[in-house]
């Protein structure tokens, strides 16, 4: 460590290093410091944001089947506003629904080695009888300590009788992200059970800290939110992110 | 102390304490808005560097909002090599600062780290 020394340092000088500091910044980036809150969004200008969200809460709210070339440039707008890469498909597997209503489930129905502890600590968590489809849950580990944990009724695509196995490993913990498009909110999630209570009503379920952040039932949102596959999830921030 | 909420959470005190203490009592509130001008920018550099193009100009924004309580929320789910670079190139950087103002005064005496 360097001493200060028995005088004193010169104001005049500091504010040398400062101009130099704020040179070195500005030519390194291309946008001059500070940036000023009404430079928003940098991509994607605002008119064409609350487009894509418009176009994402009629699409969720009708469960419009959109077609392929529709879904496609649905979802490269929506990878461009968020600056990294969504679909609805990813190594030719979907998920039963990319639209839909999620059904907020008690933290054992996702999550049943969940302690007393940690239950009692979150409202809405409630010890259920009933293991939860195919075991995931009962892993000890959760592979990222979020708890934003997602359900998605797998047993109706197609041809889950016949690859049930090979589905059930390449869908386990499988990271999504969840759009809620009316408060326009999106939460990195994983995949944590393959089956829901009520699948002819909720295309989804949420764990409760995942409706909690997502704001999934709030008034506007009605339960009703996106989920799309992350390719490239490794270097995609967990948590929630206000769109 | 410095006072940006979130800085606090990366630079160390002391040594900021200890830069701050080279200057007269007079010119101490100019040289800590300074200072802590010059940290900012520094953070804001390092964390920017780390992130993708197309995402910057709103990290930019996020750090300059002055919004503490979010940009601290944002800095914990930063990945740990991260804000370990950031701990230890904010701390490079008031010693830099200082040993650039020591060089200056003649009768500043240099000790090794």
């Amino acid at each position: 460590m360097i001493a200060a020394p028995a005088s004193t340092y010169s104001l005049n000088k500091l504010e040398k290093i400062l101009d130099k500091k704020r040179q070195e910044f500005s030519e390194q980036f291309d946008f001059k410091t500070p940036i000023t809150s009404s430079q928003t969004s940098v991509a994607v200008p605002k008119q064409e944001r609350d487009e894509i969200f418009a176009k994402l809460e009629t699409v969720a709210a009708t469960s419009a089947q959109l077609s392929e070339k529709e879904s496609l440039y649905l979802e490269q707008q929506v990878s461009d506003l968020l600056g990294f890469e969504i679909s609805s498909e990813l190594e030719g597997k979907k998920l039963t629904h990319t639209f839909g209503k999620i059904q907020a489930l008690d933290e054992f129905s996702l999550q049943p080695h969940t302690t007393t502890n940690r239950s009692q600590n979150v409202r809405g968590a409630h010890i259920q009888k009933s293991r939860p489809s195919l075991g995931w849950g009962t892993e000890d580990i959760v592979p990222d300590s979020n708890h934003f944990l997602l359900a998605n009724h797998l047993p109706f695509l197609q041809d889950w009788h016949q690859k049930y196995a090979h589905y059930k490993r390449w869908y386990k913990w499988k990271k999504l992200l969840l759009i809620n498009p009316f408060n326009r909110i999106s939460v990195v999630v994983e995949l944590a059970a393959a089956t829901l209570p009520n699948p002819m009503q909720y295309q989804f379920g949420g764990s409760p800290d995942l409706i909690r952040a997502s704001q999934a039932w709030s008034p506007q949102a009605q339960g009703l939110v996106c989920v799309f596959f992350i390719p490239d999830a490794a270097r995609v921030n967990p948590g929630v992110h206000k769109v | 102390m410095i006072s940006v909420g979130w800085l606090t959470l990366y630079a160390s005190d002391a040594l900021y304490a200890s830069l701050l203490s080279g200057f007269a009592e007079q010119d101490k509130v100019a040289a800590d808005k300074m200072i802590t001008e010059m940290l900012a920018l520094t953070a804001r550099s390092i964390l920017l560097e780390e992130t993708e193009a197309s995402y910057q100009a709103e990290v930019a924004e996020l750090l300059t909002s002055g919004d503490d309580q979010t940009i601290s929320e944002w800095l914990k789910q930063q990945p740990l090599p991260i804000t370990d670079s950031l701990r230890e190139r904010l701390d490079r950087t008031i010693l830099q600062i200082q040993a650039e103002l020591a060089a200056e005064d003649s009768s500043a005496i240099l000790h090794s780290v």
